[in-house]
């Protein structure tokens, strides 16, 4: 027999200490008798009046010394050797998505956490349980743990994230564990994640949880106004049948106060995807459901956000451009003139491009996006090399969607700049001279410019003019769309082109954060969050972004007969015998139970 | 005397008196036979005529036929006096007065019925010595005053009836009756002595033995230091049931004691629950003793 936390013994302080409170004599209370006569051979307590008293060794002592000594004994956990042999129990639970289907009652994630369970507690006392959870991330609950009531708590206690599955690098976690241990045993609990074979270091058994398949689930989403200034928009949605029947589905669309728009029922066979189109009054962002009895509801809603076109405001500075000034008011929202004079370090109004027409500020800070015509020379973002003579276009980048639609062979420019472009600029038409197009971003803020004076061109007569001008700005406001939905369990970058900024999730609670300097936060909820970022603590710009499972992988719930090739053979780890005891605290807590019955009938007796 | 005696106990007391078993040697005239030889009517013993007796008691039958003078002497039947002595001392105060309340109401009854038969009656309060007394003559009339005598103590002292019998034969040198001694018998002297005392003086004695449910089944739990209530004495102990199994025996071990102390004087001893009704006392069973009819 041995002590699994010998130093419980040190509880038997106590006894001394029970002894102490015998010494000890007691407070009590006066009580008048009309004759001490008859007592006098009955109270055999000594009257003395020091406070302590003669130690009177009676059972109910005796009796409460063993009792302490039991319980400190048992705190202590006595074990003897037992037949079972110690293990080092690793136990991968999938909490991602797919595992809160309820084709097992209630889900699989109580599944395999029942099935977790009785596998610690089918353990002998002194194993050591691992518990790694596995959703998009790896999580370590408890790490070669022995108590195994807490790892039996932790476990209850988890939930299904809602995010997607990544196996393979849980079994790198666990293969590490289990390789520095004794008798290690990694179990893994998980529908496979979709997966048919996966790869590991070390021997792993799988738990197979679910049955079924019956799930539909929404895999894209897309919503748009066809053209700036229409007063509706399209909502494209794509639904996926992962299971193998048909299913009669019904999309339904509601606006950001829950209220139906729109709806249409679909059939879709198994195995399908089926796409399904709206048009809609434009609003900002809708809410798209998928209403049909599945195993899976996770992936039955997203938020679909309208991709534009939105008109921006402008700011030119020019001495004079009346061609800018007519081609931005056909297509921004607010155009403002100003004299390259007016300039001031900040933005004024807020305005989400800057025409900066022959002149070239110094000092740009977090600027909105900027349109340098016939550059100056000396600026943060080009190289100005001196003048250029008459250029025609000799080259045009076909995939830039600056020049989409774009047909710029039959213009001519007198002269211009030379630009040279470096590592932040690209050049998208060249002409003879140098670049004639070039665009890039720094610090946040896209650019392009165009090295040459409008009037030394033809280009504003050119028809393609007003659509070179609509591609730029499709460019610059495409910034903050570039992403607009995602997982969950993704982090998402805060920009750092403002002070600071606010972070609504769907639940409604808000988060700040003072630098935007490397800002993270974490897509934990499904739904949509709402960013608003503040400039001298106005509202410079806000944008929203959709978290939600689409088109992942996540949706297809059909349990896989996971195949785990292991690198290494069972049992390559440290095979030294682990002792494997039995605890044996129930008969000592029974025995404890007897005494304090002794003890109870002792002091009735008057012992 | 509403609070002492209800109406119909005293209706049911008016017809009572009190039995002697022995004569009570000498008192003025009464109902009573008396161990002195008097003037009643019925005849006791001759003595020789010396100077100074009445003339009127010589028996002139015996002059005539031996010349002598002799003087004819008669039983002296004298009215019964009762001596009762009320423990009034601390123990009898304990547990809201039930012991000294159920004397109280003893007294009185045994008062009432002496005062009824037109007896004499001394009844005093005694604890260390006599506190109080009432002396009255033979008239109903009186038995109010009795009842506010009674009515109006409050327990002091220790008990101690050498000293209280003393105190009282300092004043009046001798008993001439019935003494009767209420008592929860606990009292701090050496009893013995005073039972000597009483005996020596011939009269009867009736010992009232007050025992209270507190002390059959003493109101104590856990540790507590219990402190007798006239000596102030202390003691520590711890209450269980087998503590109060102990006190239970040594109870009944000085019950039996103080029965013995009085029996073997040729005293009576009547042990009285205060938990039972009075008129059971009364009505039953000192009726069945012999102490009332």
């Amino acid at each position: 027999m041995t002590l699994l936390s010998p130093l419980s013994l040190l509880s038997l302080f106590f006894v001394p200490l029970l002894i102490l409170l015998y010494l000890l004599k007691i407070r009590r209370t006066d009580v008048f008798v009309p004759s001490i006569d008859l007592w006098q051979k009955i109270a055999r307590d000594v009257q003395v009046q020091k406070p302590w008293q003669r130690l009177i060794v009676s059972l109910l002592l005796l009796l409460q010394i063993a009792i302490l000594a039991l319980f400190s004994i048992m705190i202590a956990k006595p074990a003897i050797y037992g037949n079972k042999a110690a293990k080092n129990m690793i136990l991968i639970i999938d909490t991602s998505a797919s595992m809160a289907a309820s084709d097992i009652a209630p889900s699989r994630l109580e599944y395999a956490k029942k099935k977790a369970i009785e596998i610690v507690k089918g353990l002998t006392g002194n194993s050591k349980v691992t518990i790694i959870t596995c959703s998009n991330k790896t999580n370590i609950l408890s790490l070669s743990s022995s108590e195994h009531s807490e790892i039996i708590d932790s476990i209850r206690r988890l939930t299904p994230n809602g995010f997607s599955t990544d196996l393979a690098n849980a079994m790198v976690v666990a293969g590490g564990i289990a390789r520095s241990a004794n008798k290690a045993e990694i179990v893994l609990l998980s529908d496979g994640g979709g997966q048919a074979q996966l790869d590991a270091d070390y021997p792993v058994e799988f738990v197979k949880v679910g049955k079924e398949s019956d799930n539909l689930s929404i895999k894209s989403v897309d919503y748009k106004t066809p053209r700036a200034g229409s007063r509706q928009s399209e909502l494209f949605v794509s639904v996926a049948n992962n299971w193998g029947g048909n299913k009669n589905p019904l999309i339904a669309v509601y606006d950001k106060n829950g209220k139906l728009i729109d709806a249409k029922e679909i059939s879709i066979g198994g195995g399908r995807i089926k796409n399904v189109n709206f048009l809609l009054d434009r609003t900002e962002e809708v809410s798209v459901r998928l209403q049909v009895n599945d195993r899976m509801k996770e992936d039955n809603e997203i938020w679909a956000l309208n991709k534009g076109s939105k008109k921006p405001k402008v700011t030119i500075y020019t001495n004079k451009n009346l061609f800018l000034e007519q081609v931005f008011r056909l297509f921004a929202a607010e155009v403002k003139v100003l004299k390259p004079s007016d300039w001031k370090e900040q933005n004024p109004d807020s305005s989400e491009i800057l025409v900066l027409d022959g002149f070239t500020p110094s000092g740009i800070k977090k600027a909105a996006n900027l349109l340098f015509i016939n550059p100056p020379a000396g600026n943060e973002f080009f190289n100005v090399n001196g003048n250029a003579g008459a250029s025609k276009v000799v080259n045009s980048d076909p995939a830039s969607p600056l020049t989409a639609n774009v047909d710029l062979s039959n213009v001519n420019i007198l002269k211009g700049k030379k630009i040279t472009v470096g590592d932040m600029t690209d050049s998208v038409v060249e002409g003879n001279a140098g670049p004639l197009v070039a665009a890039g971003e720094n610090n946040g803020s896209k650019f392009v410019v165009l090295p040459f004076d409008l009037y030394d061109s033809d280009f504003p007569l050119n028809y393609s003019f007003p659509i070179f001008i609509a591609n730029i700005i499709d460019h610059f406001m495409k910034a903050g769309e570039e992403q607009t939905s995602y997982m969950p369990g993704e982090i998402y970058k805060l920009q750092a082109t403002a002070d600071r900024a606010s972070v609504k999730d769907p639940s409604g609670d808000r988060q700040d954060f003072g630098s935007l300097e490397s800002a993270y936060f974490d897509l934990n909820k499904h739904g949509l969050y709402e960013i608003a970022y503040y400039q001298n603590d106005k509202v410079a710009k806000s944008e929203k972004i959709s978290v939600g499972l689409v088109n992942s992988s996540e949706s297809n719930i059909t349990p896989t007969d996971l195949r785990i090739v292991s690198k290494s053979p069972k049992g390559s780890s440290t095979n030294n015998t682990m002792n494997s005891f039995e605890e044996i605290w129930k008969p000592l807590a029974a025995l404890a139970l007897a005494l304090v019955l002794a003890e109870w009938i002792a002091y009735l007796r008057g012992a | 005397m509403i609070d002492l005696l209800d109406k119909e106990l005293l209706s049911k007391l008016g017809s009572l008196r009190i039995i002697l078993d022995k004569p009570v040697k000498r008192h003025g005239q009464g109902e009573r036979r008396s161990v002195n030889k008097g003037s009643s009517l019925e005849f006791a013993d001759y003595r020789n005529y010396t100077k100074g007796d009445d003339p009127r008691l010589i028996d002139w039958n015996i002059y005539g036929r031996h010349n002598q003078l002799f003087l004819k002497l008669h039983e002296n039947e004298e009215d019964m006096a009762l001596y009762m002595f009320v423990d009034s001392s601390l123990s009898m105060g304990l547990n809201n007065s039930e012991k000294l309340n159920y004397a109280k109401k003893l007294a009185s009854a045994l008062g009432y019925i002496t005062v009824k038969n037109n007896e004499r009656l001394f009844t005093a309060y005694f604890s260390d010595r006599i506190r109080r007394s009432f002396r009255d003559s033979a008239q109903a009339q009186k038995t109010l005053g009795l009842f506010k005598f009674l009515s109006a103590v409050e327990p002091e002292g220790d008990s101690n009836l050498l000293a209280s019998l003393n105190s009282y034969l300092k004043v009046q040198k001798r008993f001439n009756g019935l003494i009767a001694l209420i008592s929860d018998g606990f009292f701090q002297d050496d009893i013995s002595k005073a039972l000597n005392l009483l005996g020596s003086m011939n009269c009867p004695v009736i010992f009232f033995h007050l025992i209270s449910p507190s002390d059959i089944e003493p109101p104590l739990e856990g540790s507590i230091r219990i402190v007798d209530i006239e000596t102030r004495e202390k003691k520590e102990i711890t209450i269980n049931r087998a503590i109060i199994g102990q006190y239970n025996e040594e109870l009944e071990s000085w019950l039996t004691i103080r029965k013995q102390q009085f029996e073997s004087r040729g005293m009576k001893y009547v042990k009285v629950m205060t938990d039972k009704p009075l008129e059971e006392l009364l009505l039953k069973k000192l009726r069945s003793k012999g102490i009332l009819a």
